[in-house]
């Protein structure tokens, strides 16, 4: 009885639209709800289910090996060209005859621009005399 | 004579029985959530459309139900969302304020098929347009529903005592729209 007084309450306050009755005014098409039914279960339990492709174990293992190998030859390779080779063990006399059988003009500018880096003012040899050597030597 | 909620879980449930479970509930429920979005949307493409997806999102989330909770409040819940996402959506599209928008919807009675009131009638339903989203919801279930304050606030998570005020002030300005237009 309290519930309802209180749920009644806006009526006091609202006379004009307490007033009026609640007849739905839209409309619907003809037949409507029936279609509607239709196209929804069409939707749901009559909906194709989405089977998973099916694949074959050989066809796992296949592409299994096929990663391990991809991966295995680019770790490999990598190894291989990371490797730093050890000048100190080689000897200085080979180092000359390489650079005199494989060096040419175009490299001085590549080896003077490297000498700019190397810590020679301990050994008190200015980068005009080196280039003179350089120019002489090779 | 329809199936009550638990019937239809049980069929539901049972696995064999699902599909027929579902066209039960449909037949059952379709109506009053068409209407809930109906009144919401007010195009009745709009609620063909929004009343299937509802459907959809049941029929996959009918296994996850939690049968602590009632089915209609439930299914209400997600109808709900659903219109009040997709008024946002229409908002966030809309070059136009909301405002704007509400009151070529409220323009629109009358004179668009699909609604048969009179001038009273035109004039509530036009001030109910006026009415923000969520109080718009809340009217729609108190008045014409005429749902409970509890169901409405099971429904959406809203407090009892929110809902009163939110009702009453949407009465108050529904009034004050009627009055004024005479």
């Amino acid at each position: 009885m309290t519930r309802k007084k209180h749920s009644e309450d806006w009526k006091s306050e609202a006379p004009r639209l307490a007033g009026m009755d609640k007849i739905n005014r839209y409309t619907v098409p003809n037949c409507y709800f029936e279609d509607l039914q239709s196209t929804i279960l069409a939707r749901t339990t009559q909906a194709p289910i989405a089977k998973p492709k099916v694949i074959q174990i050989w066809m796992r293992y296949a592409a299994a090996a096929c990663i391990t190998l991809v991966a295995g030859t680019f770790v490999y390779l990598n190894q291989q060209s990371v490797e730093t080779p050890n000048f100190d063990a080689i000897p200085d006399q080979e180092i000359v005859s390489y650079l005199q059988t494989n060096i040419d003009e175009s490299d001085t500018e590549l080896l003077l621009k490297n000498t700019e880096t190397l810590h020679l003012e301990e050994e008190n040899i200015s980068t005009q005399e080196l280039e003179n050597y350089i120019n002489q030597t090779l | 004579m329809p199936l009550s909620d638990a019937e239809i879980l049980e069929l539901f449930g049972r696995g064999k029985t699902r599909n027929a479970a579902f066209a039960h509930l449909v037949e059952k429920y379709q109506q009053k959530i068409y209407w809930l979005v109906r009144r919401m949307v007010v195009s009745h493409d709009d609620a063909d459309d929004l009343v299937q997806e509802i459907f959809i999102k049941v029929w996959n989330n009918l296994d996850r139900f939690r049968q602590d909770a009632q089915l209609y409040s439930w299914m209400y819940r997600i109808a709900s969302n659903e219109c009040l996402q997709f008024l946002q959506k229409k908002k966030r599209q809309n070059t136009t304020s909301f405002d704007e928008l509400s009151e070529n919807t409220a323009d629109s009675f009358g004179t668009e098929d699909g609604f048969s009131g009179d001038q009273i009638q035109q004039k509530l339903y036009r001030a109910i347009e006026t009415l923000p989203e969520k109080q718009k919801l809340i009217f729609q279930m108190k008045y014409f529903e005429e749902m409970k304050y509890e169901e409405i606030s099971s429904v959406l998570g809203t407090s009892v005592g929110a809902l009163k005020a939110s009702f009453h002030l949407a009465v108050k300005k529904i009034e004050q729209q009627l009055v004024q237009h005479d």
